[in-house]
């Protein structure tokens, strides 16, 4: 093989190693390929070419995995959001229920779950109830941050403060663990 | 010199810059030089609330891992249970692993929570404490210090009512 030929192929294969690198996921993408697929639908398991997005889907997964300001396939981008469950165990959240927070510079933002059990809070340019669990703020939450769940005459606050994390879910999976305090719930621990 | 003496030379070269690498060169780590008791009645509940969230310190890949009832616990089977002698002595030994040798004052548990125009440094964290004389720095500091004493435990006890977490 002559010396031509001969780099000829290393640059080929050079190009090839950089191609594939350049190919694969990004941490993201690879955080929300890892989600699975929906399964809030009331113990109906949706597919994932049902997952069309909207304020209901993916209730009790972390949110911002697809909803954060450096990586938005869901296209919305969120500041805070969540699910509240009725109790551990659950597949899918409670809807009604008041999520009251509060953060360090005295902000306070109130906001309804959807019938997924799902909120969200998106930076505008006033306070606006959007319905859906939808709000909008007008401001940028100063950590940390409180936070209190309430319905139908319960009321639970949370014990610790929410230090930077924006997805509940990042620290509240389905699952008690050593990593995992369990799904944000009205009743039981 | 045969190839065979020389070959043998250079092993004993790469030995001996190993072995010379693995000396102990001097220096002095404080490890365990603070009472784990008073760790656990004066300081823990300060540094759960403020430091030891799932989302800061109660996770095991960022420096100075805390342990926590509300956070990180050792293991899956402890949720919900109240902390354990285990966990409390080893949040101390990550205290003491942090910044072996700093003295009370300048230890990175005092300086990383501080205001930066307090004499703090950058902490992602945020600024937790605007001056040195908040409760929870001069309580930290006087722990670091080895201190036990009436004016410690007065801190501390200003620096829990700050943080103090509501029941379960």
């Amino acid at each position: 093989m002559s010396r031509r030929t001969l780099a000829q192929v290393a640059t080929l294969a050079l190009a090839a190693l950089l191609a594939a690198g350049c190919l694969g996921e990004t941490p993201e993408e690879q955080a929300a390929r890892a989600l699975g697929p929906d399964t809030c639908g009331g113990g109906r398991r949706r597919g994932e070419d049902d997952d069309e997005g909207g304020p209901e889907h993916r209730c009790g997964q972390p949110c911002l995995f697809c909803h954060s300001a450096s990586y938005n396939p869901g296209e919305k981008i969120f500041i805070m959001a969540g699910t509240v469950f009725t109790r551990p165990g659950d597949t899918v959240g409670v809807g009604g229920a008041e999520v009251a927070l509060e953060d360090a510079a005295g902000h306070q933002v109130s906001v309804l779950t959807n019938s997924t059990g799902n909120f969200m809070l998106s930076r505008g340019s006033s306070l606006q109830q959007r319905g859906k669990g939808q709000v909008r703020v007008p401001f940028d939450l100063v950590y940390p941050v409180s936070v209190v769940v309430r319905k139908d005459g319960v009321e639970r606050k949370m014990r610790s403060h929410i230090q930077r994390e924006a997805s509940c879910a990042v620290c509240h999976a389905a699952a008690l663990s050593a990593t995992s305090a369990g799904h944000v719930v009205l009743e039981g621990p | 010199m045969t190839r065979a003496r020389l070959g043998l030379g250079l092993l004993g070269l790469t030995a001996a810059a190993l072995a010379a690498g693995c000396q102990d060169v001097g220096g002095t780590v404080a490890l365990g030089v603070r009472d784990e008791a008073v760790y656990a009645r004066e300081v823990h509940a300060v540094l759960e609330a403020r430091c030891g969230t799932l989302d800061c310190h109660g996770d095991a890949r960022r420096p100075l891992r805390i342990y926590a009832e509300t956070g990180l616990r050792l293991r899956d089977e402890l949720r919900g249970q109240p902390l354990t002698a285990e966990e409390l002595g080893d949040n101390l030994r990550a205290i003491e692993a942090i910044d072996p040798g700093a003295a009370a004052e300048d230890h990175l548990l005092v300086r990383k929570p501080l205001a930066v125009a307090a004499g703090g440094q950058r902490h992602l964290g945020g600024e937790l404490w605007a001056t040195r004389t908040a409760a929870a720095p001069t309580c930290l500091v006087a722990f670091l210090g080895g201190r036990d004493d009436a004016a410690m435990a007065d801190a501390c006890a200003a620096a829990r009512a700050e943080v103090s977490l509501p029941p379960p």
